[in-house]
């Protein structure tokens, strides 16, 4: 790591920075000629929204050539000064930076590219949308902020990405924002991520209370400077090593600083809580599934493939000063949501509710991988699920698609396109699609020579290590981990069978699959596969596989000789659970029609354990109750006391005309309020105050009766009249004296 | 020296047009401040010398005023001084700013306009000089003047309780300013002035300068050791001062009366109370409270920082059941002051810059909302959210418009309270660090920015999503238009400087962070060396 250099410089701007900068220039720029120009073009300008996302693409294409050819230990960091504090004895420098490492340029070309091409979806899916600029302007607004995130060097950054990706998903959310339930859904997603902010912005709020600064390499200079002493840990640094800004004095001694450990333990707990709302994790799951009310190729790219696995991102990025409490939280959340969301998508039956469910699922496993150290195979489930995911829900984008028309009731509130029970029988209409379908289905079972097969098998031989190490209750997580497997297996399977194999039940006819859909389909099926992204089936290792080094863990116990072993037992068990899960979906749905049976288990599974009904229907409500009973005390407590206490009797309803119309002058004079005025006035005079503010007030009185009573009369009179007052306070405060 | 030539153009209006003379008035001040006094600051502050933070007020402009000999005791020597430092003169702009916009937004009075326009320029002259007065006297009645010209325009061209708020206002605000009445009597003997003073006449004066410097003259009122009913009279000063300017910041529970004005208040009054009024409560505290009194900041601060938490929280929860848009925007503006509070009651360099910065974000963020709101209630004379559904349809300009200033509003990044308001979080949690505040209290304000969202994002779905219900309000059809070119005037520019600001806040950060760092370390040495001197 060489960057020590001190905040206050902007490092220099080289060649290769411009390719960073063309990443996030160009979708903004898409931004704003979509938002200001869009409506004039046709279709919204679909081929701009498509052009600035394919050249944003290609740069991040060059900055991976690029960066290859960089020399080990050289890095791409480009930074400035945003804005800087006099601190007592240092100033402290904001900073905005852009630094590309392996793992953010894969990141990088990963959003850019699923982007394009679901943009390329989007033209032929919203084809007959209104106010198509707006859908494209937000697609670029997100790109922006989600590469922001993934590009960024200082937490604040990160935060700026993370607030502006919720903003994109608000409004793609919303976009049909005339019904209810959208308008709806992006609102509980933008508060519940709200929340999870909220403990990120508190995490770098500690941070920085701590370390005085928010840039990462800063911090990763300053944190590996210090060690463990008791509560404390304990910072020494001299002239030369000093990484941040911390104070310096001369150019010889050395300085130490103590900071509380606990502090620093909790700011890497609450950062985690940030990552939580993003990437739907308990307790702040809720949000995604109703997500799936926005259009679905929007739910494809951001609600699956990318702005949810920023959570996971950001946990990489300060996975270096996680302590091993905190990520045994993170793994058991992993862990809980892993298997709660696999449990809650064996019963649904709307086809992007069970995606949804599976992608929470997933994302649990993410989770559960970060905080039982597989670093590595984390961020790779995390592209390869990128893949499959998006794929499975471009999918279901065409079916909903070819359903669209289809006017059958809707069954428990499910849209009728959307209910798998109106599916069936699109292996034989379909064949393509079908097995494209199948392609992503067994990479997410985790179906041995699919990519989902290898990224998945390093998080559950992880999880497995790791148990073997701590021993003892920790068993539990691969144990969820594993069941997890099977159910994933068994509710794919059942999709599959209502959806694909079970016998039609509509009479939409056969259609053509456009090619703009049929391209962003054949992308993703191909890295379903194990050989675009992995050099061995069984082995997490390839050209992408390298990006994601594990960083040096500050505060872990090293690990125990022995990881990385493959268990070969344990690896037979998992696949022979996936397995199993397809063949039990297969055995239990084949030639079956609907189920009519509710057992109250899978009401429980469909209303995933009523978590949501918690949320909506106890706490929003108390939240609101609570709040109409504070406004009730402000209205009748707080300021009724005022009122008593003044005495004003304020039952003078001036004739209660609300437009600004000249009152009659009699009827103003008539009113009592003087009188009340005046009683006002002498009771602050004989009670509190001495008795200049009498004059003060009588003055006041006296000009304000007097412009009051005359409307268009001189207002040089009452200006004598304030300024005689003020001559009064003048005169009595000399007086006084 | 400048000084404040701007004054000069201020109440002048006597022809015809008075709303075009106000509006010229108003943009030249803006201008001016822009054009000449800007450089001046600037220029004046590269060329002085790192000094404490006494020596960083610029442009000052003295005379002497009231100058008489009080026999043997010497002379009470008042002057009238003028002068800016980083926080008067971010403040001077605001005014700069808001002035304009409120004149132009005011085009559709008819009643009176000659005299609604004096008092405007009134209203205007005297905020301006109490973001510049040097002289505690000077300060209180400049003080003093901005209460008047408000009482009226609430009370004549308010809306149908206007009598009822205005005098609300009135007497809690006078309850606030003879407060300081009292107090600055007590300081009258209490400082000297350096240069002119001689051990035979000591000249006695309420200049800040000298003010600042130090301790009171032992035997005077509030020197440190004098007592007032058994407390520390010192203390007592400065909670008293500090309670008369919290009434105008305002703080819960003194905020009863911003409701009740903003509500009766027209479009461009409520524009100047919550962009600038409420200012001059923050400014006061700042320059008054913790410049005389500093023992006082430091004895106080877990009670300032307990204030401002419960203004954030209360503030939010109340604003959450509000079913009128004003009075919500009225109460997300107590929230927001009460992260001023927690910012200054840190005492560190972070949290006073964010606090500083905060009055200014959300001067122009509230002009804005009340600009908002103004543009509906003209419309059609209704403000309850619930009266309106699908107003995005009807008038998409102003959805998008709207939606910036609640965005803004609610701290999202890229606009300018999301940089006030992380800066006043880190300098709360740094204050934990450092002990002076407890970490409950960093930790429950940030309650403030997810509240905030709430019932930002819950009135603009009831308001502007789904589909305008004809059959209920089929008369307001007509009415509801999008915005006409005097509106876009108005929002696109406070717009622009919304996002500005939240991009690139460096640049006005850099006219009073220096200061306000010094400022509030020297408030905790001061305060230190005089609290052991009690």
């Amino acid at each position: 790591m060489n960057g020590y250099q001190s905040l206050s410089e902007s490092l220099p701007f080289q060649s290769i920075h411009t390719w960073i900068l063309l990443i996030l220039c160009l979708p903004f720029f898409g931004f704003l000629v979509l938002r200001f120009f869009g409506k004039k073009l046709p279709q919204g300008g679909q081929w701009i929204a498509f052009g600035f996302m394919a050249a944003s693409f290609l740069s991040a294409l060059i900055l991976i050539y690029e960066g290859w050819q960089q020399e080990i230990g050289e890095e791409i960091h480009l930074r400035m000064v945003w804005f800087n504090i006099s601190g007592p004895d240092h100033p402290i420098h904001f900073t905005l930076g852009l630094r590309a490492d392996p793992s953010a340029m894969v990141m990088c070309a990963l959003v850019a590219g699923i982007s394009t091409l679901v943009l390329l979806f989007s033209q032929e899916y919203m084809k007959k949308e209104a106010h198509l600029d707006r859908y494209w302007a937000y697609l670029c607004l997100f790109v922006l902020a989600m590469q922001a995130i993934i590009l960024a060097d200082n937490l604040i950054l990160i935060f700026v990405g993370w607030e502006l990706v919720g903003l994109a998903s608000y409004f793609l959310i919303g976009f049909f924002y005339t019904q209810e339930k959208p308008a709806r859904a992006a609102q509980k997603a933008f508060l519940i991520n709200r929340i999870g902010d909220t403990f990120f912005l508190m995490g770098m709020a500690i941070l920085f209370s701590l370390t005085q600064t928010l840039d990462l390499s800063a911090l990763w200079g300053l944190l590996t400077k210090g060690e463990i002493q008791g509560d404390l840990f304990v910072i020494t640094y001299n002239y030369l090593s000093v990484p941040t800004d911390y104070p310096i004095m001369d150019s010889e001694n050395i300085f130490v600083r103590e900071l509380p450990l606990i502090w620093l333990q909790l700011a890497g707990l609450f950062i985690i809580g940030g990552a939580l709302g993003k990437s739907a994790q308990f307790p702040l799951q809720t949000w995604l599934p109703d997500a799936m009310a926005g259009p679905t190729p929007v739910s494809s790219l951001i609600h699956a493939a990318t702005m949810v696995a920023a959570g996971v991102y950001l946990v990489s990025r300060i996975y270096f000063f996680l302590f091993s409490w905190v990520q045994v939280t993170l793994a058991i959340i992993g862990a809980v949501t892993a298997l709660m969301a696999a449990i809650a998508a064996l019963t649904q039956w709307d086809i992007k509710r069970i995606l949804a469910y599976s992608t929470i699922s997933q994302l649990g496993y993410l989770m559960m991988g970060m905080g039982v150290g597989v670093y590595d195979d984390a961020m790779m489930h995390l592209i390869t699920h990128a893949f499959f995911k998006c794929g499975l829900f471009l999918v279901a984008a065409v079916i909903i698609h070819q359903l669209h028309h289809l006017s059958s009731q809707p069954q428990e509130g499910i849209p009728p396109y959307n209910d798998i029970r109106n599916m069936g029988g699109l292996w034989k209409e379909q064949p393509i699609l079908f097995r494209l379908f199948m392609f992503m289905m067994l990479a997410l079972a985790g179906i041995p020579f699919t990519s989902g097969f290898v990224s998945k098998e390093g998080i559950i031989m992880g999880t497995i290590d790791w148990a073997e190490r701590l021993q003892g209750g920790s068993w539990l997580i691969p144990a969820m981990a594993l069941i997890g497997v099977g159910l994933t297996a068994y509710y794919m399977g059942r999709m599959t069978m209502w959806v694909f194999i079970s016998e039609r039940r509509n009479n939409v006819p056969k259609q053509k699959i456009h090619w703009k859909m049929a391209v962003p389909l054949f992308v993703m099926a191909l890295g379903s596969f194990w050989f675009p992204i992995f050099w061995n089936p069984f082995e997490n290792y390839g050209y992408v596989s390298q990006a994601f080094s594990l960083p040096i863990q500050l505060f872990q116990v090293p690990p125990l000789p022995g990881i990385g072993h493959h268990h070969l037992i344990w690896t037979i068990l998992s696949v022979s659970l996936a397995v199993g899960g397809l063949g039990m979906a297969y055995w239990h749905f084949n030639g079956k029609k609907s189920k009519p049976s509710r057992h109250p288990l899978q009401t429980l599974s469909f209303h995933h354990f009523y978590q949501d009904f918690l949320y909506e229907h106890i706490l929003a409500k108390g939240i609101l109750v609570f709040a109409t009973m504070w406004k009730w005390i402000d209205q009748y407590i707080i300021d009724g006391a005022v009122k008593l206490v003044a005495m004003i009797t304020h039952n003078q309803d001036v004739p209660s005309d609300s437009s600004f119309e000249p009152q009659p002058t009699a009827d103003r004079d008539a009113l009592p309020s003087g009188l009340s005025l005046a009683r006002l006035a002498e009771w602050i005079d004989v009670d509190i105050f001495d008795r200049l503010v009498n004059y003060l007030v009588r003055g006041i009185q006296y000009a304000g009766s007097y412009v009051s009573s005359t409307q268009s009369g001189n207002i040089q009179r009452y200006f004598i009249g304030i300024i005689l007052s003020a001559a009064v306070i003048v005169l009595i405060a000399s007086l006084l004296v | 020296m400048i000084g404040m030539i701007i004054m000069a153009v201020g109440p002048k209006s006597r022809v015809q047009l008075y709303r075009w003379i106000a509006l010229v008035v108003t943009l030249l001040q803006l201008g001016w401040t822009l054009g000449a006094v800007l450089p001046a600051f600037l220029e004046a502050k590269s060329g002085a010398d790192a000094g404490g933070w006494m020596s960083h007020f610029y442009l000052q402009e003295a005379t002497p005023w009231i100058d008489f000999s009080l026999g043997n005791m010497g002379r009470l020597y008042i002057e009238y001084a003028l002068g800016v430092d980083g926080l008067g003169f971010l403040l001077v702009l605001l005014t700069a700013i808001i002035m304009p916009m409120a004149v132009l937004s005011a085009w559709g009075v008819t009643r009176n306009v000659k005299g609604y326009f004096m008092l405007f320029m009134l209203l205007d002259l005297s905020m301006l000089g109490v973001f510049c007065a040097l002289d505690f006297f000077l300060f209180y009645l400049f003080y003093e003047f901005m209460l008047l010209p408000m009482f009226f325009l609430i009370g004549l061209w308010g809306g149908p309780r206007r009598e009822y708020a205005s005098l609300k206002f009135f007497l809690y605000t006078l309850v606030g300013s003879v407060f300081m009445l009292l107090i600055m009597v007590g300081l009258l003997f209490s400082f000297q002035n350096p240069i002119l003073s001689t051990p035979e006449t000591p000249i006695y004066t309420l200049n800040f300068l000298h003010m600042f410097q130090g301790a009171p003259i032992d035997g005077s009122f509030f020197d440190l050791n004098s007592t007032l009913l058994g407390i520390n009279a010192r203390l007592l000063a400065f909670g008293v001062l500090f309670v008369g300017f919290a009434i105008k910041l305002p703080m819960v529970p003194v905020h009863t009366w911003l409701p009740d004005a903003h509500v009766e208040a027209p479009t461009p009054i409520s524009v100047i109370l919550a962009g600038i009024l409420l200012k001059v409560g923050g400014y006061g505290m700042l320059r008054i409270c913790y410049g005389i009194f500093p023992d006082g900041a430091l004895h106080f601060t877990w009670h300032i920082g307990l204030m401002g938490v419960i203004s954030i929280v209360y503030g939010a929860f109340v604003a959450m059941a509000q079913k009128d848009l004003k009075r919500l925007v009225a109460y997300s503006s107590i929230s927001h002051m009460g992260f001023v509070m927690l910012g200054i009651a840190s005492l560190t360099a972070v949290g006073m810059s964010g606090a500083t910065l905060q009055l200014f974000t959300h001067g122009i963020i509230s002009a804005m909302l009340f600009l908002i709101v103004g543009v509906i209630y003209d419309r059609v004379h209704d403000r309850q959210i619930e009266n309106f559904r699908g107003l995005w349809q009807l008038m998409p300009a102003y959805a998008v418009f709207t939606l910036i200033g609640f965005f803004a509003s609610l701290g999202l990044p890229g606009f300018a309270a999301f940089v006030s308001e992380l800066l006043v979080f880190m300098g709360a949690f740094q204050a934990a660090q450092l002990g002076s505040l407890p970490y409950w209290m960093a930790i429950v304000s940030t309650l403030g920015i997810v509240l905030g969202a709430t019932y930002y994002l819950r009135t603009y779905r009831q308001m502007f999503f789904g589909i305008f219900n004809r059959n209920q309000t089929s008369d307001w059809l007509p009415k509801l238009t999008d915005l006409t070119p005097r509106e876009y005037l108005l929002l696109t520019p406070l717009a622009i400087l919304i996002v500005w600001l939240g991009v690139f806040p460096g640049p006005l950060l850099d006219l009073f962070e220096a200061d306000m760092a010094d400022f509030g370390q020297w408030v905790r040495y001061m305060g230190e060396e005089m609290m052991t001197g009690h």
